[in-house]
């Protein structure tokens, strides 16, 4: 931080709008379709897979799975 | 190809059969049913054994008659379907109240069950781990935990947060 200045904060009511939005975010990822729902998590292993795989060492059964939504 | 309905549905033969006394989707998955999607590789399912004389749990029964069906396990965990499942016998009395109040849900006109989002958190609460934690907090922002029945497992079974 530099000498002699404020650094400027959300305010409580900013802090509240935006827990209440990531809330609401949250609960229309709930309401979606079941397939939809998996279907994104499909993609996200076969997004994340290569990535963890360059990291570590990965067991057998951590791939995508061979399945469709 | 098979989808998620047709590794229920062996789940709901083996339950059938005998193999498994019940049977309920937990892990990151059941999350899947409850809130929004986290990133897993394997669906964890919590299942009650037959009785035995035996104080020792086994798992082999079960492996033998996934086996049987065509599904091969290794280590931990069998492919069933193209999806690694993992089969956890109940380990002590927060789960066996998870199992035994499980909720049916439907994938594709085939019925299953899945632990509810309040056993969800007191279990991965009790396991502990910021991982875990970080679900519970998720699943509370979904909307779909019952505060105040967290509240009585947690006390019910000794959680300490």
């Amino acid at each position: 931080m530099v000498s002699g200045t404020t650094r400027a904060r959300p305010t409580p009511a900013l802090l509240e709008a935006q827990a209440r939005a990531k809330a609401r975010w949250r609960r229309e990822m709930a309401a979606r379709p079941l397939r939809e729902k998996i279907g994104l998590l499909l993609e996200m292993q076969r997004r994340l897979h290569p990535i963890l795989r360059q990291r570590r060492a990965m067991q057998w059964w951590e791939q995508p799975w061979d399945i469709e939504p | 190809m098979a989808s998620l309905a047709d590794v229920f549905r062996v789940l709901n033969e083996l339950e059938a059969d005998g193999v498994i006394e019940r049977y309920a989707v937990g892990g990151a998955m059941a999350m899947l049913f409850w809130a929004e999607p986290v990133v897993t590789f394997d669906l964890d399912v919590f299942v009650f054994l037959p009785e035995t004389s035996s104080p020792i749990v086994s798992l082999e029964p079960l492996y033998t008659a996934l086996r049987g069906r065509g599904f091969d396990a290794q280590a931990e965990h069998v492919l069933i379907h193209g999806t690694p499942v993992q089969f956890l016998a109940s380990p002590n009395e927060l789960s066996d109240e998870a199992i035994e109040t499980s909720v049916t849900r439907d994938l594709e006109g085939v019925v299953f069950r899945v632990i509810q989002p309040e056993h969800l958190c007191a279990l991965w609460l009790q396991a502990g781990g910021a991982k875990r934690r970080e679900r519970v907090e998720v699943l509370k922002q979904s909307g779909v935990v019952d505060e105040q029945k967290l509240q009585d497992l947690l006390r019910k079974y000794g959680v300490v947060r």
